[in-house]
């Protein structure tokens, strides 16, 4: 039987859900037999098993298919516990392994996370008989550090590593890593890099309505375009002749400006701008809503200033989720995942 | 069913909302106040000869004339529609009009994008079905329009103006009904008023164009808060005022009204730089004030073209004299210096004290006589070409018999234009009503009169520049092909700002003359592209994100060696990612290093309205203080780019002053010319800057060391996928 895949990373935040769903989708629709399994989630009703098993048509439970709810606030939990879900993993890998030739396994956040308990990313790929797939941010070359890492530390622990993916890679370093860092990971270090996922922000990009969810604010224009895709956020905050020049450096983004800048406002619409997000509870004019309508662009109106809406919305990453409604962004990943060798991968399983 | 080419050819023609032979007024009403009372009034009361139809659901008799329930329920014919319904009721009439194949309409109503979300929808379904059915409108939300020629009040108006040749376009109804009715205290006539309203359809380019063929319009006149179809403007305007004067009021001019005025249309109204490069190259007039407006345009009616720029001015006091004289060289007119035998003549025939030197001077005593040895000598002069008689009163003044006397020289003298200051009220009045009659314009002051003749003036020069509108500018020979392919990698990329070895590589490709410039990933390669381009070079963090390199010590200049390469490519992509750690660095951009010249930034940047607007300047770190920047519109011819140079303070400089050597000024017109060209190739570059440009000396040429680009996603990809 081919043994299963544990797709694992040090760093979070680098779109390894996303990959994982887009490398089990291919495989998918390569007739191959391929199922999802989150062990462990430290969210009661899991997304991201949620969204799996839609894209797959896992005609299992989600219960089964993320079994176990672990907080970070109950480290303090008894042997027994601890003793009790790791059972119930069994329990439900037991289930799903009868139905599929092998399984994609995700960790929970990173490599490291739930350690403490017992449940790291090392400790599944034990418990679960898998073999460990890296994913590392190529924004910075010296990210390939981690690779290293996960790898040595796999070995002295009898656990196979097939090798590495490199996610959001600016483009420009296509070369260099093709060229000698991927050939020198593997000829010093013994590790295949699969392929680079290049850095496409519209790929994790939340759409409008995502983003509404953090803010709450009132829509004033354009409802019907609420799947507008954010990429960027630019604050409008300059005088009105130098504000087209600034909002051209960026598309697909959210320009937050005060309600009582329309001229602002304006320059934005004649952007490649997906959303208006007017503060401090200020109603534009008129002539701004038609505007809006014309190109397609919601306004969402805040009560709050521009400062702490810019600061509650680039705190908290907010992750666009790979629907299987959006059929666009999985159009996108399908075409992403071909610069992948997933055949490869897959060959490596046996 | 019409066929299809009559229909169009219907279409292009304006006229019938001028001429129309029946109109019908739908929402006209037996109630006074109601807008639908007063159309159908001011359509009877000011002699409108074609029939009117009154529809209105309710009544069969509307102020004495037959009403009909529906358009559909009148059977003959009718050219034209006047609306004053609510806005949700207008949809359906226009269904009407289209079923009974009724191609023209007045849409009074309001409540459509100027009201907001709803109305935008709504006016955005009346676009369509006006498409659908042929149908060409002016407004929404308009007062209407009047030709006094046909004559045709269709408005809510409460007066109907003089008979005249001026035609005027307003963007604000109410200005039409404030100018109206002060016309009226003026004697200033006007052949056509149209409020364009929301300029859904119509709006001053199609008018424009119109007049331009009307026998009745000598000038076209505007008031105008934002142009949205900027380039037709700019080609309608091109052609137009070679046959006749178009003179305008852009508002918006200060930040204040250009916030005013953006809140008011929804259009980017600020951009003044745009639309002065942009009335400049239509060949429009600019009026800076309504007064302003209308003295330009009152000499048109009657007085001809200056053939140059001197004016001679005639007085009876000295202070309106110099006053006159001020503002006439401030205005762009010279005082004519008149010749020896002439000013020997004015001294021989005029009293002793007088002036014989322009302004001439027949002094307060002066009679009609005076005058009139000052316009024979004057008129004859060929250093003459315009002249200005100022009269004050005083105790010998003649205001009539002076006025006949102007009158009779200006008939000896039909090519040369006239105008007078009759500066007082009650006592010159006689004699200014007289000149008023027999076409002279007269103002009540000598600045107002230097305003008319200046634009006569201001109108021969726009002619003699549209001629050369028409000579072909030469395509340079460049690479297109290679700009063709850095924007689809950069594209593809998913980016839309360039790196800075890309935007230098596509200057290069049109023939703009850069340093060598390459970017490098890490530092082995830094090392290995310096040692190739040969030191010193110039190290620049290249970012797509961080734009002020030099702040945060993303700039090295004259690195001598590698060992320099090394050290620095460590600390300023270091520098770079502590002060933005969520920025995208991506390098270090090597560059051979430029000899210093003079500083210029060139620059092109789309406007929304008017398209690519190329800017020269001063350069250096004072740029922003000393704000010395020309702007004008693409495509550059090489007068154009010569004009723009001249343009700038620096321009003095660049020639040579102090014993410097000129610099090479043909290769930084050259560098335009080979802008303009990009830009319009590539309309996907919405932002370029070349800063700084270093200019060398005359037949060395020029340097653009560092350029910057931005990409329309959108257009890239339109123009790659064509």
């Amino acid at each position: 039987m081919t043994k299963n895949i544990l797709i694992t990373s040090l760093q979070s935040g680098i779109g390894k859900t996303t990959f994982t769903l887009a490398l089990a989708r291919k495989l998918h629709n390569m007739n191959i037999k391929v199922g999802y399994f989150k062990p462990i989630s430290d969210q009661s009703e899991d997304i991201d098993s949620i969204n799996a098993k839609a894209v797959l048509n896992m005609p299992e439970a989600i219960e089964d298919i993320c079994p176990v709810f672990i907080s970070p606030y109950e480290y303090d939990m008894s042997k027994d516990k601890i003793q009790e879900f790791r059972k119930k993993i069994l329990s439900s890998y037991d289930k799903l392994k009868t139905q599929y030739e092998f399984l994609i396994i995700e960790t929970n956040r990173t490599l490291q996370n739930l350690a403490f308990l017992g449940f790291s990313g090392i400790d599944l790929a034990k418990i679960l008989d898998a073999k460990i797939l890296m994913i590392a941010s190529g924004k910075h070359i010296d990210d390939v550090d981690s690779f290293i890492l996960i790898s040595e530390f796999a070995k002295s622990k009898d656990i196979e590593v097939i090798g590495g993916i490199l996610s959001i890679v600016p483009l420009e370093y296509n070369e260099l890593y093709k060229k000698s860092i991927c050939p020198e990971l593997k000829e010093q270090h013994q590790i295949e890099v699969f392929g680079l996922l290049p850095d496409r922000s519209e790929l994790v990009a939340p759409n409008v309505e995502e983003i509404n969810e953090l803010i709450h604010a009132k829509i004033i224009a354009g409802e019907k375009y609420m799947d507008n895709l954010v990429e960027h956020y630019m604050i409008g905050a300059m005088e009105p002749e130098t504000a087209l020049k600034y909002f051209r450096r960026n598309g697909n983004k959210a320009v937050i400006t005060g309600g009582d800048r329309p001229q602002l406002a304006i320059a934005a619409l004649e952007t490649d701008t997906s959303v208006l997000i007017l503060t401090g509870g200020i109603n534009p004019p008129s002539s701004v809503i038609a505007k809006a309508e014309e190109k397609h662009v919601p306004i969402l109106l805040v009560p709050n200033d521009t400062f702490s809406t810019t600061k509650m919305l680039t705190e908290t990453p907010i992750y666009g989720s790979l629907k299987t409604d959006q059929k666009a962004k999985l159009d996108a990943w399908d075409k992403i995942i071909s610069e992948i060798d997933c055949e490869r991968i897959y060959g490596k399983l046996k | 069913m019409e066929n299809k080419e009559k229909v169009e050819s219907k279409l292009q023609d304006l006229s019938v909302f001028f001429q129309a032979k029946t109109i019908a007024v739908v929402g006209a009403s037996n109630t006074s106040g109601k807008v639908g009372y007063d159309v159908v009034h001011n359509l009877m009361q000011f002699g409108y000869p074609g029939k009117i139809i009154p529809i209105n659901p309710k009544t069969s008799e509307i102020q004495g004339l037959k009403a009909y329930t529906t358009l559909r329920s009148y059977k003959k014919k009718i050219d034209l529609v006047f609306i004053a319904i609510p806005a949700k009721y207008v949809l359906s009439t226009i269904d009407d009009m289209g079923k009974l194949g009724i191609h023209h309409v007045v849409i009074i109503t309001a409540g459509f994008r100027e009201i907001g979300s709803s109305g935008a929808k709504l006016e955005s379904e009346l676009a369509e079905k006006l498409k659908k059915f042929n149908i060409r409108a002016i407004g929404p939300n308009c007062l209407g329009l009047l030709d006094t020629h046909t004559p045709l009040n269709g408005s809510f108006a409460s007066r109907m103006p003089l008979k005249g040749n001026l035609a005027f376009i307003s963007q604000s109804g109410a200005l039409i009904t404030g100018i109206l009715d002060w016309s009226l205290k003026e004697d200033l006539g006007f052949s056509k008023f149209v409020s364009v309203g929301n300029k859904l359809d119509i709006d001053e380019v199609d008018l424009i164009e119109e007049f331009s063929k009307d026998p009745n319009t000598i000038a076209i006149l505007a008031y105008i808060e934002a142009i949205n179809k900027g380039k037709a403007f700019i080609e309608t305007c091109q052609q137009v005022s070679q046959k006749k004067p178009i003179i305008l009021i852009k508002s918006g001019n200060s930040q204040a009204g250009a916030r005013a005025a953006s809140s008011h249309t929804g259009s980017m109204a600020g951009a003044n730089t745009a639309y002065e490069a942009a009335f400049e190259k239509a060949g429009v007039i600019r009026a800076n004030s309504v007064q302003d407006l209308f003295d330009t345009a009152t000499a048109f009616s009657s007085q001809p073209l200056p053939k140059g720029p001197n004016l001679c001015i005639i007085t009876n006091a000295g202070g309106p004299g110099i006053i006159a004289t001020d503002f006439a060289e401030q205005s762009g007119l010279h005082l004519a210096s008149l010749d020896g035998p002439t000013i020997e003549s004015l001294q021989k025939e005029l009293p002793p004290a007088s002036s014989a030197y322009n302004p001439i001077d027949v002094l307060g005593t002066g009679m009609a006589k005076d005058y009139e040895v000052g316009l024979k000598y004057a008129l004859a002069s060929e250093n003459v070409n315009m002249v200005l008689i100022i009269v004050t009163p005083q105790g010998m003044t003649e205001p009539i018999k002076t006025a006949n006397i102007l009158i009779e020289y200006h008939k000896k003298y039909p090519d040369k234009p006239v105008a007078a200051a009759y500066m007082g009220g009650v006592d010159l009045e006689e004699g200014s009503q007289l000149l008023k009659e027999h076409n002279i314009p007269c103002f009540s002051f000598p600045e107002r009169a230097v305003t008319s003749l200046n634009g006569l003036w201001k109108y021969h020069q726009i002619q003699q520049k549209m001629k050369d509108k028409n000579i072909k500018i030469t395509p340079f020979d460049v690479n297109k092909d290679k700009v063709s392919e850095i924007i689809e990698s950069v594209i593809n990329k998913g980016r839309v700002t360039l790196l800075g070895s890309e935007a230098i590589a596509i200057a290069a490709a049109y023939g703009i003359l850069t340093p060598r410039t390459q970017t490098a990933f890490s530092v082995t390669e830094a090392i290995r592209i310096a040692d190739e381009i040969g030191y010193p070079v110039v190290m620049k963090i290249t970012s797509p994100d961080l734009i002020h390199k030099s702040d945060i010590g993303g700039v090295a200049i004259g690195i001598k060696d590698a060992e320099e390469v090394r050290h620095n490519f460590s600390s300023m992509m270091q520098s770079a990612r502590n002060y933005a750690p969520n920025s995208k660095v991506i390098g270090i951009d090597i560059q051979a290093m430029s000899r210093v010249g003079r500083e210029l930034i060139l620059g092109a940047s789309v406007d929304p309205q008017f398209g690519h607007l190329i800017m020269i300047g001063s350069g250096g770190i004072y740029a922003n203080y000393v704000k010395d920047y020309a702007f004008g519109l693409t495509p550059l011819t090489q007068s154009d780019a010569r004009d723009l140079i001249s343009k700038t303070k620096i321009y003095s400089i660049l020639q040579g002053v102090r014993g410097e050597k000129p610099n090479d000024i043909s290769a930084t017109i050259d560098t335009l010319q080979r802008l303009s060209q990009l830009v319009t190739d590539f309309p996907e570059i919405l932002e370029l800057d070349i800063n700084p440009l270093f200019v060398f000396e005359d037949k060395v040429g020029v340097s653009a060391v560092d350029v910057k680009i931005t990409l329309s996603k959108e257009l890239a990809l339109r123009r790659i996928n064509q």
